[in-house]
């Protein structure tokens, strides 16, 4: 044929899968690489590429680190017996490894050669609902170089108080400019500074400190230029972002990084010059913009932490509509809150009590068990007498009578002596068993 | 018309000292008002007063409502040469921070206290507020002033003591006033444009047919913002372009330009003169051909024929200039000599080359160097009538970007080289041992963020230069032997000394007198394994300018003697 009917995609997106230090030990070797924990029964990854199937992008590159490369590989195209669950799309998708502990923008520099255009940068632990046009426009309006995507924190995240991670964020409300992000981690007690050019510059600059980075960023092109240039840039977060923000206002950076040139190499705007000439003034003021979308209402959170993670499966578990899942038997003499979900394959034996929790599938529960506030995952057997309070059970794990676990995360495969007494412990594998 | 009382009281210096004084004569009874007396405003106070009230039931600690007005970067009625900045609470508009600074020299950072996140987390720093000077103030203003009896200035002092005080526990709101007119008349850029203002009819009711003269003449008010008193005078062949206010009973001859200005009362004006951007006061007399423009002549003057007053000048009452002079631009005439001790009483003649020889009046310099505060002249300029901010689009271009920022990142820039300089130069000065020296580098490599190589880079320089001082080769060996251990700290690699080889290279061929000792000062960087032999080795081979070369001919030769002695040794 002549004219293929080939969907004209704009963006190229990138999924980052890393690690996940902070989320230790669920995403042990004996468990699940981060980006497959599965929230509210569904993958973290697959929240992720929902999303991007929405924002109507169709090549798809997952970095990851070498371990994890063959699960979710497995995950996203053949689909596994022991995972048996596989990503049915019509997106292409690519999975790259990248070395291990590599920084986020040192992944982008290996992925360099299979960007071929404006790129999302996506963060597999992110699960939001903002609509993905509300960002593509505000990134498309005005010709910006980056968008980036900012959520209140107060309602899901402020119970942790061991997050310590405030974020100072400027912006100027006049023209949706993005000025500064700057963590409090960095600066510590001392006082925040601000640079007088900059309030010069922009007089009113709105200074937030409940808003927070969701990690998820619009780029153009010429970026990774930039990014393969300066091999100083080691994450995307901290060096680019920042780079990127302070060339906006600040001449010396600008010339420096020798931007210009790499606009002017890369630049794809057909528009360009009939910009020039419009009289309408939607031009950028610099040649550097960058830009956010502040997304109050509805639902963004980061699956960084354990602690996190738990609290978004909660979340997740009381907004989902529960509905009754193939070959799963719970006894009638089991109360099963709504705010609780149940797998597929699960079996719960009588005079149980689950609330607030997630329970995975070819999960088995015995009698006289009490799961509160958990998540529970695939193949985990919990034996009579069980009670777990606000605990993290990983894959295959075995929880043998009358244990009482609060606050505990146990990983994958290990098996829980009977009556143990247990608050606040990593019950983590022996590397001699 | 409201009760006016005036209260005299002797040795007041600041608003500060007035309030005390207020306080101790306890003469307010209430919740009162603060102006200052330079402010123009067509503010209806009611509405903000009623608003400040319903912010004390909710916040009990209110005590003061600052009055601001919005306004751009380039607004004319913003001070030139100050910036001001209020840091407020997004939702209730309560000031957090409050910060002061002159425009020059260029400031690189504000810095915000974390603290006060954890009470106002969504704040806005604001650069768009003019300060109107029109405070709404609790009765417990002037006792916070006796209590705190060091405050003077109501702002500098009170609004920042404050605010940054956690035992007090006041808070402190800002109006924004979005539409309404309100500027304070505090330097004569600010006369300027505040006079233009009115004139434009920016500041309704306040237009200057409604404004009362002082012999209540009408004033009418006509096309291109033409202000004529009664009783003008005005020749057929005069000319008036456009805003210009001429006051009652003035006279205008034949030809004459006038502009952009306001005249006052009973003046005179010669033929074939030009007056533009400029003020005149009442019963001034201007002769003929005289081109006055941006200037202000005070009441009472006499400017004789073909006088030509350049940008910015400024006549006191009763002065007397002409004919036939030109003053600079910025002269400033005052009637009577400006006392200053130190001179001599003889030297209090009329300068006649300057007021013209029919002229009365002395130059005023004023003395910005015995000022306690160090005054920075690029601040003062700004402040002058003349001072025109180049137009919008220029300014937002040119101010933001080559000149504020460039001049920041100059700073940035040259700060460290500088102090490393200094800190070098001190231990030459003060003898120091080369220990402490090198103790003092590396405090300022911390806290300037400097790189070893930026030390290297202005220290063996320096040393090289001491080197040169000295007189004869022994003075010359004591300054190496003293000083190349400093170097030793900073140097660790090969590349280090490299660098260390090229420096002296580039030293030796800008200062050829010291070639001759080059062999020395290279021996002497051997000796205590600052220049490994390689390394000098290779720095010859990768040749340096051929004076240089011959001069440590020798050495090289002797090194790669030593080099196969060495060899035949280990061998």
């Amino acid at each position: 044929m002549l004219f293929e009917s080939t969907q004209i995609s704009e963006f190229q997106a990138v999924v980052l899968c890393g690690y996940g230090n902070r989320m230790y030990p669920l995403t042990e070797d004996s468990n699940l690489p981060k980006g497959l924990l599965p929230v509210a029964n569904h993958p973290m990854i697959y929240y992720s590429l929902q999303w991007l199937e929405k924002a109507n992008i169709n090549d798809v590159l997952i970095a990851t680190y070498p371990d994890a490369k063959n699960k979710i590989s497995a995950y996203v195209h053949e689909g596994n017996i022991h995972l048996n669950k596989v990503y049915e799309t019509s997106m292409k998708i690519q999975v790259v490894e990248v070395p291990e502990n590599c920084g986020s923008a040192e992944a982008l520099r290996v992925l360099k050669p299979l960007i071929k255009m404006d790129f999302i940068v996506f963060s597999c632990d992110l699960i939001t609902d903002v609509s993905p046009n509300v960002l593509i426009n505000s990134f498309r309006v005005q010709n910006r170089t980056m968008c980036a995507l900012l959520y209140d924190s107060g309602s899901l995240e402020t119970g942790d108080r061991k997050r310590e991670d405030v974020e100072y964020i400027g912006i100027h409300d006049k023209t949706a400019t993005l000025l500064f992000m700057e963590s409090k981690a960095d600066i510590g007690e001392d006082d925040l500074d601000i640079r007088c050019s900059l309030i010069n510059k922009f007089q009113a600059v709105h200074l937030h400190s409940q808003l927070r980075d969701a990690h998820l960023y619009l780029f153009k092109r010429w970026v990774l230029e930039l990014v393969a240039k300066n091999k100083n840039i080691v994450s995307v977060k901290s060096d680019l972002v920042p780079l990127l923000l302070e060339a906006q206002h600040r001449k010396l950076v600008y010339n420096r990084e020798g931007i210009e040139a790499l606009q002017d190499e890369n630049s794809q705007d057909i528009f360009a010059k009939a910009r020039l000439l419009s009289l309408s003034g939607n031009r950028s003021p610099s040649k550097v913009s960058c830009t956010a979308v502040c997304h109050l209402q509805g639902f963004t959170a980061r699956a960084n932490t354990v602690w996190s993670y738990s609290e978004i499966n909660r979340t997740l578990a009381k907004n989902t509509p529960s509905t009754v899942p193939q070959a799963t038997e719970i006894s009638p003499k089991t109360q099963v809150g709504s705010d609780s979900l149940i797998g597929e394959s699960t079996r719960i034996d009588e005079r149980c009590s689950v609330k607030r929790s997630v329970i995975g599938n070819h999960v088995k529960i015995g009698k006289n068990c009490k799961i509160s506030n958990s998540v529970i995952m695939d193949y985990v057997s919990i034996e009579d007498g069980v009670k777990l309070d606000n605990c993290v059970v990983c894959q295959s794990a075995k929880i043998l009578t009358k244990s009482e676990l609060k606050d505990c995360e146990v990983s994958g495969k290990y098996v829980v002596d009977k009556e143990t007494r247990a608050k606040g412990e990593h019950l983590v594998k022996n590397i001699d068993e | 018309m409201p009760l006016v009382e005036i209260i005299v009281s002797q040795e007041l210096r600041s608003m500060g000292d007035v309030l005390r004084d207020m306080d101790a004569k306890q003469i307010l009874q209430s919740d009162f008002i603060l102006m200052s007396g330079d402010v123009v405003s067509n503010v209806n106070l009611a509405p903000l007063v009623e608003e400040h009230k319903k912010r004390k039931l909710a916040d009990k600690n209110l005590i003061m409502t600052l009055v601001t007005k919005q306004a751009s970067a380039n607004h004319p009625t913003r001070s030139k040469a100050e910036e001001e900045l209020f840091v407020l609470d997004t939702k209730t508009n309560e000031c957090v921070h409050y910060e002061a600074y002159r425009r020059y020299p260029p400031r690189k950072n504000v810095s915000l206290n974390p603290r006060i996140f954890k009470t106002h987390p969504d704040i806005v720093i604001h650069n768009d507020l003019i300060d109107c000077q029109i405070d709404i103030c609790s009765i417990e203003v002037p006792a916070l002033f006796t209590e705190n009896f060091d405050y003077q200035d109501i702002r500098k002092d009170f609004l920042k003591g404050i605010l940054e005080s956690e035992l007090l526990g006041k808070s402190i709101y800002c109006h924004i006033l979005q539409n309404e007119y309100a500027a304070q008349v505090s330097t004569l850029q600010m006369y300027n444009s505040i006079s233009k203002d009115i004139m434009l009819r920016w500041v309704y009711p306040l237009a200057p047919e409604n404004i009362f003269y002082r012999n209540d003449g009408v004033i009418s008010h006509s096309l291109h913002n033409i202000y004529k008193g009664e009783k003008l005078t005005l020749d057929r062949s005069a000319t008036l372009t456009e805003m210009v206010v001429i006051g009652s009973g003035t006279k205008v001859g034949a030809n004459t330009k006038i502009s952009h200005s306001v005249i006052g009362e009973n003046c005179t004006i010669g033929a074939n003169a030009v007056i533009e951007g400029s003020y005149i006061f009442a019963n001034s007399v201007i002769g003929d051909k005289c081109v006055i423009s941006k200037s202000i002549v005070g009441e009472n003057v006499q400017i004789l024929e073909k006088v030509t007053l350049e940008n910015g000048c400024v006549l006191d009452f009763g002065v007397c200039v002409g004919p036939n002079v030109k003053l600079e631009p910025r002269t400033r005439i005052s009637a009577e000599k400006h006392s200053d001790e130190y001179h001599d009483d003889s030297e209090n003649e009329l300068e006649y080359d300057v007021v013209g020889r029919g002229g009365r009046g002395y130059v005023y310099n004023p003395d910005y160097s015995d000022d306690e505060d160090e005054i920075d002249l690029r601040n003062v300029s700004r402040s002058y009538l003349d001072y025109e901010s180049p137009s919008e689009y220029t300014e937002a271009d040119q101010e933001t970007d080559p000149e504020t920022d460039g001049e920041y990142e100059e700073e940035e820039g040259n700060e460290w080289y500088v102090e490393v300089e200094q800190t070098i130069q001190r231990a030459f000065d003060e003898n120091h041992s080369a220990e402490i020296a090198v103790l003092e580098l590396n405090t300022l490599k911390m806290a300037m963020n400097i790189t070893f190589q930026d030390l290297r880079q202005i220290v063996f320089p320096a040393i090289l230069k001491l080197v040169m001082k000295g007189g004869n080769n022994k003075d010359r060996q004591k300054v190496v032997a003293k000083w190349f251990p400093v170097l030793v700290k900073f140097t660790h690699s090969d590349d280090d000394q490299m660098h260390l080889l090229n420096l002296l290279q580039q030293f030796l061929v800008d200062n050829p007198a010291l070639i001759s000792f080059s062999p020395q000062l290279i021996m002497a960087g051997y000796n205590i394994d600052l220049f490994k032999e390689e390394m000098i080795l290779k720095w010859y081979e990768n040749g340096p300018p051929i004076n240089i070369k011959d001069a440590v001919l020798p050495l090289i030769k002797w090194l790669n003697e030593a080099e196969t002695e060495s060899e035949d040794e280990s061998d």
